[in-house]
């Protein structure tokens, strides 16, 4: 099919709703591009030099709103109107919200009882707007990055010498007295407080808690440069400082990358004074350190829930390595998929959105796989030279730098991990694809919806292949998200996704299938 | 309803005339516009707008969308209210203080050193607040192609598909503006006027302030009137049918310098010895108009004094060069 257009005369709406039609149409499964404007000469001109031109449009006067977009077939049309008039009906209940402070002056004017400012302007404008906030004595989660090291240091100092927390920079994850901040899930309250340097990893610990009945009091994030030597942990140490003092507080969860050798010892002389139970997640760091100063240490993310969990209700914590589901329903699973592959298919693609839970994936499967190539590797020389091709066994972090210049992080904007999905798709060798699905505030709205038509395209062209794709995913979320993990899980599983409850069993479930495909 | 404000404009307009037809031209949150008879245009604004040239502003914050005003409705304006028929609603305006639209020049007058210290303020303060959706990207990359443009300050905006599409033409028309070609001017005009999205398109809003910032520097460097207003006849002259109605009535009344109040003041607090604060919360006021419009005025604004600023450029405008 060729263009299509929908017109509306004498129709008017203002730029940033018509610029956001135009990108989440192009978005659409089947819309190869569009263009949304009023029909004035130049508008028309662009549409033209975008191959979007028809005698529909040429007609146009200034003063028609146009629609036009150039689709794989007649039957997208229906979903772009739509879109397009959801999003309509959405601005409009959007137009009539209250007073919103354009500065933080006139925020701390309008709203001056506040005691917590959430700063995302560009890194370079930062730490202005971050040390307006703290002489204010408001506590700051930072939300954006390229703010330098030693800008970091500076406000870090200053928030605790006045007492205050500064969680940041690139701190992506928060939950303040039951308040989700920037990327967070809806977790039940509760008597387990995180201090979290991993955004994913943070969330992915929280909705485990809240999966096994449990909940939260804080989750505190405190960016992921905090325990590097140069800014020496300083807001772990006020977290922990923090949870300690809080009385809604009874179980303390850590979780970060393996931190800087005297920042570790640092952290864990203060956890061994704790009166309370701290479970520490080092992902990949030396277990062994963290028992001997007193804290519960934990293989995985979900095992760190589990121990959480375990210490909350006044239990013996255990190891969870494991799965939930019994060894013959794992092993039923394991040879139905494997059974539908051929010969040819022997390699794992793991397409992340949260960094964290990829980092966690490999570390789980290099055990078993061996090397695995990624743009964050575990080791530099499997550190792929083009991220756009895959080698073998590859995972990739498609919220990394390197893919999200010049467009929106991958747990916002899904459509990069959508086209990776089809490419891998077209490679005869691939077996399994393993994902993530990040839910809750700051994500996509529906980020499996948006999933779902590359799934089934990718899955249907290996079996006219003959082959069979086996698609393993896990979601971080929960029922009280807005895409809601219930909803969620069913539609993936319709498609034949196996979902697995944590990201460490969808890894192991890998793990699985691919000691059988080697068999 | 009652009027807190009505523009001069209106008041002329009307006065002394019987009662004039008029139809609901087009309705958003905070505002709905008329087009009378004659094809003059009222803008109603809610209370927490800045009144603009030919609208009247309500003392109360009102959602027109909740109002359900229909586009095309009848409205009949007298020289106190205005009645929309089918739902009712009559606005009185016979008590509104009247808003003078035109120019202010009464103010003390910054050093030009000053004004270019507020420019590379500026440049900064679109960048960290500014809404860069629509045309603003070119702001930081029109110097790349005409030097006399570079910025003051390193500040980079990463250019959208609109910026790319015009930047070349809006370089060529900004070259004509400082080199007074003005058998070039309309030519160039036609080539951007209407573009981007919404309903005064990004262009246009660029355009608007880059024609306020002349009429305002006239009177600031005391240049040939005639010479620097026929620029902007020149440009109007190309708006018939190039855009959308509403932008051709927003760049008449820009032509020769009237505009919303707050685009007013933050004009006045470049030119006049304002402090950067105060620049600051002029420019905040200013770019919460529309949603990319405010942002891509002040950009026109920026290119305006940029231009004239420019002493090689002003020589040009000087009475009898």
């Amino acid at each position: 099919m060729g263009l299509s257009v929908e017109v509306r005369k004498n129709t008017y709406y203002d730029s940033v709703t018509l610029m956001l039609i135009s990108k989440e149409i192009k978005q659409i499964m089947g819309v190869n591009e569009a263009l949304v404007g009023m029909g004035t000469d130049l508008n028309k001109e662009l549409a033209k030099n975008l191959n979007l031109i028809n005698e529909d449009i040429k007609k146009l006067g200034p003063n028609d709103f146009f629609i036009v977009a150039n689709l794989e077939d007649d039957s997208v049309i229906e979903k772009v109107i739509k879109t397009v008039d959801n999003l309509l009906i959405k601005k409009k209940s959007e137009d009539s919200s209250e007073y919103r402070p354009a500065t933080l002056d006139s925020a701390l004017k309008y709203q001056s009882d506040s005691n917590l400012v959430l700063i995302s302007v560009p890194g370079k404008y930062a730490s202005d707007e971050v040390k307006k906030a703290l002489k204010n004595d408001k506590h700051v989660m930072l939300f954006s990055d390229n703010v330098s090291i030693e800008e970091e240091i500076e406000l870090k100092k200053l928030a605790k010498e006045k007492g205050l927390l500064m969680m940041g920079p690139d701190c992506g994850t928060a939950i303040i007295n039951n308040v989700p901040l920037a990327f967070a899930n809806v977790i039940k309250k509760g008597n387990i407080g995180i201090v979290g340097a991993s955004g994913t990893g943070t969330q992915e610990v929280s909705v485990i808690i809240d999966k096994l009945g449990m909940g939260v009091s804080q989750v505190i994030g405190t960016g992921g440069r905090d325990l590097k030597s140069e800014v020496g942990g300083i807001m772990m140490l006020e977290g922990i400082d923090a949870l300690l003092n809080d009385k809604n507080t009874e179980v303390i969860v850590l979780i970060s990358k393996p931190p800087a050798k005297e920042v570790s010892e640092k952290v864990l002389k203060k956890v061994s004074k704790s009166k309370k139970p701290v479970v520490v997640n080092f992902i990949g760091g030396d277990l062994d350190l963290i028992k001997k100063h007193g804290a519960y240490p934990s293989s995985t993310l979900e095992d760190a829930a589990y121990k959480a969990v375990a210490l909350a209700k006044k239990e013996e914590p255990m190891d969870f390595n494991g799965f939930s589901l019994e060894k013959e329903k794992i092993e039923k699973i394991v040879k139905k998929e494997v059974e539908q592959m051929d010969s040819e298919q022997k390699y794992l693609r793991g397409l992340y959105t949260g960094g964290t839970l990829a980092d966690e994936a490999m570390k789980l499967l290099t055990k078993d796989l061996g090397h695995i190539y990624s743009n964050i590797p575990l080791d530099p020389q499997f550190k792929l030279i083009d991220v756009n091709k895959s080698i073998e066994h590859t995972c990739l972090d498609l919220g990394d730098d390197e893919f999200t210049v010049g467009r929106p992080h991958p747990m916002i904007d899904p459509s990069t991990r959508v086209e990776r999905l089809i490419k891998e798709a077209k490679d005869e060798e691939v077996a399994v694809l393993l994902m993530d699905f990040v839910l809750g505030y700051g994500s996509h709205e529906d980020p499996i919806g948006e999933m779902i038509p590359a799934i089934k395209k990718a899955k249907e062209s290996m079996v006219k292949k003959g082959k069979h794709l086996s698609i393993v995913a896990s979601i971080c979320g929960t029922n009280n998200d807005p895409q809601s993990l219930e909803i969620s899980k069913r539609k993936l599983e319709n498609e034949g996704v196996i979902v697995m409850p944590s990201n460490a069993q969808a890894v192991k479930l890998v793990s699985e299938i691919f000691k059988k495909i080697n068999s | 309803m009652k009027a807190v404000q009505v523009c001069k404009n209106i008041k002329k307009n009307i006065d002394g005339k019987k009662i004039i037809t008029g139809e609901i031209h087009s309705v958003y949150s905070r505002a709905f516009n008329i087009v009378l008879e004659n094809n003059d245009f009222i803008t109603i604004l809610s209370s927490e707008k800045s009144i603009t040239p030919n609208s009247i502003l309500l003392n109360k914050k009102i959602d027109f969308l909740k109002l359900e005003i229909n586009q095309g409705s009848k409205t009949y304006i007298s020289s106190n209210s205005i009645v929309i028929d089918d739902i009712g609603i009559c606005i009185e305006f016979n008590n509104a203080k009247e808003w003078d639209p035109s120019p202010l020049f009464s103010y003390e007058k910054a050093s030009e050193s000053e004004i270019l210290h507020k420019l590379e303020i500026l440049e900064k303060l679109i960048y960290k607040y500014g809404k860069l959706e629509g045309i603003a990207p070119v702001l930081s990359n029109v110097g790349t192609l005409n030097k006399d443009y570079k910025l003051f300050s390193n500040t980079k905006i990463e250019m959208n598909e609109y910026s790319i599409f015009i930047i070349h033409r809006l370089e060529k028309f900004l070259k004509y503006i400082s080199n007074n070609e003005i058998d070039k001017i309309s030519d160039a005009t036609k080539q951007i006027i209407g573009f981007g999205p919404g309903l005064t398109p990004s262009m246009d809003d660029l355009i608007s302030g880059l024609m306020l910032s002349l009429v305002y520097l006239i009177d600031y460097y005391d240049l040939d009137n005639m010479k620097t207003l026929n620029i902007n006849k020149l440009i109007i002259s190309e708006v018939l049918n190039k855009t959308t109605r509403v932008s051709e009535e927003m760049l008449k009344s820009s032509s020769i310098g009237e505009c919303m109040k707050d685009y007013r003041n933050f004009i006045i607090s470049l030119l006049s010895d304002s402090n950067g604060e105060e620049l600051k919360e002029k420019f905040i006021n200013a770019i919460k108009f529309g949603d990319t419009s405010g942002t891509d005025t002040i950009c026109g604004i920026y290119f305006g004094f940029r231009t004239l600023l420019n002493k090689k450029n002003r020589r040009l405008f000087i009475n009898g060069a």
